[in-house]
């Protein structure tokens, strides 16, 4: 998915009612950031978060929504898999609906990274296409049909355009008579 | 006070049949429901997970005063939040456990309607 895409939509997100961050991470790695704090801290949060996530994944536990309250704002995390989107918000009464957007764009965004894969995958089927050379054709010359060969037989070499030649004649071989070794008694 | 185990069986087979939240009440290391012990076990579980994941990101965030945590596990609705009309020395915390996924506006209601009813 193109940054300009997230970019659209978690900023559509992030000019929505309350909301004054937006973090988008997969497992620990920040993905997308618009949040009043530093790089460090946003590092940080991804790490944690991605902690969190382990620990419920090790206890078998589904857990994909979490919110907290604290005196000075709100937080609501959606999880999916190894993404995470992480929103800052002052009104509790919104959590429902940022988090009904949030699950909407991690849907729409792993989709979108789907159909890029899907999309890339049949590119390159394409181009392997376009660059294999032309079909083999076999041809009548190239076939060739061997039997075994016998004492008394000929070897004929099958070529389409020649028709059946005889290529060479096959001597009978003769009979093998013992012979004195050089050195050998008789 | 302690309750009759048949009452509490039937309490927690209603709320479970029925899909409603169950309420417990959690001050100073320990928490009182009325769905029984292992019920209260797992809410004292629960919180204690909810409120550890919630320092660790707050502190992050700079924010370290805890008001709130619910989360969802599977079909289940979970959480709690502090009770600001206790002492806070000792403040209180209520907290629910809800086998169905209700809007966390809805729990929340739900909540602060226990925290304004008669303390158990």
């Amino acid at each position: 998915m193109r940054v300009e895409t997230i970019q659209s939509s978690l900023g559509a997100l992030k000019s929505s009612g309350s909301v004054s961050g937006v973090i988008l991470s997969r497992e620990s790695q920040i993905i997308y950031a618009d949040v009043p704090l530093a790089q460090d801290r946003v590092g940080q949060i991804a790490t944690v978060l991605d902690d969190i996530g382990f620990y419920f994944k090790k206890e078998n536990r589904k857990v994909d929504q979490l919110a907290f309250g604290y005196d000075g704002g709100n937080l609501v995390i959606v999880m999916d898999e190894a993404y995470r989107l992480i929103i800052l918000h002052s009104l509790i009464d919104e959590i429902d609906f940022i988090a009904k957007s949030a699950k909407s764009f991690l849907i729409d965004y792993q989709m979108g990274l789907f159909a890029a894969e899907f999309e890339k995958d049949h590119n390159q089927e394409r181009a392997i296409e376009t660059v294999s050379p032309e079909p083999r054709v076999i041809t009548q010359e190239q076939i060739r049909v061997q039997e075994p060969l016998r004492p008394g037989t000929q070897r004929i070499t099958l070529r389409a355009e020649k028709g059946f030649e005889i290529t060479e004649p096959i001597q009978p071989k003769p009979n093998r008579t013992p012979q004195a070794r050089p050195g050998s008694r008789r | 006070m302690s309750l009759d185990p048949e009452s509490v069986q039937a309490a927690l087979a209603q709320a479970l049949n029925q899909k409603l939240p169950r309420y417990f009440r959690a001050s100073g290391g320990s928490a009182h429901g009325q769905t029984g012990y292992r019920d209260t076990e797992k809410f004292a579980e629960t919180l204690m997970v909810l409120q550890e994941c919630a320092l660790l990101v707050g502190e992050r965030l700079e924010m370290n005063a805890v008001t709130y945590a619910f989360m969802y596990d599977g079909d289940e609705t979970s959480g709690f939040r502090f009770d600001q009309t206790t002492d806070p020395n000792n403040p209180q915390v209520v907290g629910a456990l809800q086998n169905r996924r209700v809007a966390m506006r809805e729990f929340t209601t739900g909540l602060s309607q226990y925290m304004e009813g008669p303390m158990l």
